[in-house]
């Protein structure tokens, strides 16, 4: 009796110890299971690349461009008979499936990347180089606005931002972090006599954080048709949110992560102390819950007229000027970041990429090219898509004269303000373990934002466990 | 004889189709995650080297493993606790319900029919500082408005009681069903002695309900133990670390920095501890069966 319990209970522990496991791995798993299928349909792919019935598989990601590309991928397929699928997913979804479609070779011939992405691929030899098709296919390279080439190249070396390099993929849509503030409320003449009898100067778009600072506590609490409204807002939640916009401040205060040289972390200089503590201090005269926004609650405060300011992505600006959702269309303007030693804002975009395991790489290649030449690059922006990568882009008559629908006001007026951007602007650490450290780093930001350590105490935290990653 | 042992292997022999497949779609890759935990494994790695067991070194040296242990043994046995007690007054209420039984347990059982990340989702909406329901009730009733989800304090909670809103029926439903499986006669034989309500609830109801307590309390803790969806949803593991839990630093390490190796050692960790506690349930289900056939 005691032996049938005793197999009974090994038999029902085992079954338990099957299911937690298959949990934990049900991901890698997956990954095998979706390559085992796709190898059947990526030999198909590589027999017909040769012949005219050629189909294309990428995964983009499920933002304005990603649905502009499935738009424009059918105007493809009637012009050249290349079918396209475009499937959108959100950004997590996109990393694991980039690599799980490495590892299991399966059928994917592009992928739309988050540029700090590009290093770790290419690093590990997984993205296919594309400087040779480039060459065969005379792609001009020098139309694209050099920050928006150069976060699709890598040198192999750390750090290493526009330093040129191997091509591995067309830049499709750049946002560098503009400071959005509401015009209306800036003209208003009450507003400029209080303001100037408080600060002694003239109310005006801030051009330095300590103009910005004024700002921002002048507008704080204010109440503006009915309602209060918040000095400025920004992505600040742990995660990504709070390290872009921590980046900007940090790298306009002369600051950098790390010291490429010596690959250590260099988090605890005194221009990364003094930015992050002007970043921590300034968030007071944010809505509450600000160490909990994300990008969406930013955009959703600026349209419902709830901020005077933002430091936000030049891109995301369709959701203020769109009539259906907003309170506040055609009432923000944008310009450059305030400075603290000088203007760097720190620079968004996503590339599109072929994996090397691409079985049709060179009509990956072409559409690619189609979907990001003159045409198609002001196309996209006009459906929403994204802000252009092409610098001629920025003088199209079609988007320079483009206004939003039933006003006067000019539908893409932050361009002026995003060229000037796109010459000081600076992307993200451009090294293979960027992904991990943002991770690192946020965790010890959030800390020093929730007081729950000092700055100082949370960036040498910070510097001590991302030199322990870079080991 | 035949038949006796046809009586004994029958059961087996019906259970082996099905038994066979599982381990065919489970050992495999089980025995490819104990593989990998002394790896340092990436899938886009060219090279994938045994580094023995310095992934569980590393682990026991990390201090988002501890603090996610910390928090994930708050988590279950909090939500497991409360949801047990609720669901357990709820089944005892709902057992002696004249009429409307079948009403009210449709409507209680529809948290359980929702998808995870919709829960999380829809409870990030109801819990956001300033567009919230939550706080609209709050003020209404004279307190302050909260920062459910970006409070140090009160984020914990928050997923707490989203986990209890949403698997309290299905505690409520299992006991319900052990419930309505006690016959009469005990109660009988209690109230003829001249027991008290709780003593009745002491000495009769527990005691008959204990397997299916057992069964309860094992099922719940194994799937909050693996809670990551309405994390994800919610806190995405903040503010800072508070709500980071051992699924989610799994999920961290495998697919956010693409460390198979080290994700999978925190997985076979994590293993090891549920397997201990089903151990210790599988142990009183035994105790308690013993005691039922002396």
């Amino acid at each position: 009796m005691n032996r049938n319990k005793g197999i009974k209970t090994s038999f029902i522990l085992l079954l338990v110890c099957l299911f937690v496991l298959s949990a934990c791995s049900s991901k890698s798993d997956q990954g095998s299971a979706s390559s085992a299928a796709s190898s059947g349909s990526a030999s198909q792919s590589a027999s017909s690349a040769s012949g005219a019935n050629v189909t294309l598989n990428g995964v983009f990601l499920g933002a304005t461009w990603g649905q502009a590309t499935q738009e424009l991928a059918k105007e493809y397929e009637k012009e050249t008979g290349v079918k396209v699928n475009i499937e959108l997913v959100g950004r997590d979804v996109m990393y694991q499936k980039l690599a799980l479609a490495i590892a299991g070779q399966a059928n994917y011939d592009l992928f739309n990347v988050d540029y700090n992405w590009i290093p770790e691929f290419a690093s590990t030899n997984s993205l296919l180089p594309l400087d040779d098709l480039i060459k065969k296919y005379n792609v001009d390279t020098s139309a694209y606005l050099p920050r928006a080439l150069a976060l699709t190249q890598w040198n192999g070396k750390n750090g290493s931002f526009g330093e040129g390099g191997t091509i591995y993929g067309l830049p499709q849509t750049i946002h560098p972090h503009l400071l959005w503030y509401r015009a209306d409320l800036f003209n208003d003449p009450k507003n400029k006599a209080d303001f100037k009898a408080k600060y002694g100067y003239d109310l005006a778009p801030p051009k330095t954080m300590a103009q910005f600072k004024d700002a921002a506590e002048f507008f704080n609490g204010k109440v503006v048709d009915g309602q209060k409204i918040y000095g400025w807002a920004a992505q600040a939640s742990k995660g990504f949110g709070n390290v872009h916009t921590w980046l900007s401040f940090l790298y306009s205060n002369g600051a950098d992560v790390i010291d490429w040289n010596t690959m250590k972390s260099s988090l605890s200089t005194p221009q990364a102390i003094e930015a992050t503590k002007t970043w921590v201090d300034l968030l007071k005269y944010s809505p509450p819950g600000i160490n909990d926004y994300t990008f969406a609650e930013v955009a959703s405060d600026a349209a419902q007229g709830k901020l005077a300011m933002a430091i936000h992505w030049s891109w995301s600006a369709f959701e203020v000027d769109d009539p259906k959702t907003s309170k506040t269309v055609g009432k923000w303007e944008f310009v450059q970041l305030p400075a603290m030693k000088e203007s760097v804002p720190h620079l968004a975009g996503w590339s599109i990429v072929i994996p090397k395991t691409s079985k049709n790489a060179e009509e990956a290649f072409k559409f690619m090219t189609w979907l990001e030449n003159k045409q198609n690059d002001v196309k996209q922006a006009l459906m929403g898509g994204g802000d252009p990568v092409r610098t001629e882009s920025y003088s199209d008559p079609a988007l320079t004269g483009a206004k939003i629908d039933g006003t006067d006001v000019q539908r893409f007026r932050r361009y002026t303000a995003l060229s000037e951007a796109m010459k000081t602007t600076k992307a993200r650490p451009f090294f293979p373990q960027e992904e991990k450290w943002e991770t690192t780093v946020s965790e010890y930001l959030s800390a020093a934002q929730f007081g729950k350590m000092s700055v100082e105490e949370a960036l040498a935290k910070a510097d001590e466990a991302v030199n322990k990653m870079l080991k | 004889m035949k038949k006796l042992r046809l009586a004994r292997t029958g059961p087996y022999l019906v259970m082996a189709p099905g038994m066979i497949l599982l381990l065919l779609f489970s050992i495999y890759p089980v025995l490819f995650l104990l593989k990998i935990s002394f790896q340092e494994y990436s899938p886009i790695s060219i090279r994938n080297p045994f580094v023995g067991f310095a992934n569980y070194t590393n682990l026991f040296q990390d201090h988002n493993f501890w603090n996610a242990l910390k928090v994930t043994a708050i988590f279950v046995v909090s939500t497991v606790a409360l949801e047990f007690a609720i669901g357990l007054a709820l089944a005892i209420i709902l057992n002696r319900l004249p009429i409307g039984q079948r009403l009210f347990q449709s409507i209680v059982l529809l948290p359980i029919a929702m998808a995870p990340t919709v829960v999380g989702l829809m409870f990030r909406f109801m819990m956001n500082e300033q567009y919230g329901v939550l706080n609209y009730f709050m003020e209404l009733l004279g307190f302050s408005r909260q920062a459910w989800l970006s409070d140090l304090h009160l984020a914990l909670p928050a997923l707490i009681i989203t986990d209890i809103w949403q698997w309290t029926p299905f505690m409520m439903i299992i006991l319900l069903a052990g419930l309505k499986g006690i016959p009469d006669e005990p109660y009988e034989a209690a109230s003829i002695d001249g027991a008290s309500p709780w003593q009745m609830f002491r000495y009769v109801t527990i005691p008959q309900l204990s397997r299916i307590i057992s069964i309860a309390l094992l099922l719940r803790t194994i799937d909050a133990f693996r809670i990551y969806d309405t994390i994800y949803m919610m806190t995405k593991g903040g503010p800072i670390n508070v709500t980071s839990t051992l699924s989610w630093i799994v999920y961290d390490q495998g697919f956010k920095f693409l460390e198979f190796g080290y994700g999978a050692a925190i997985c076979v960790v994590m293993l090891i501890i549920v397997v201990s506690f089903i151990s210790l349930i599988m142990k009183r289900m035994n105790l308690f069966e013993a005691e039922g056939s002396r």
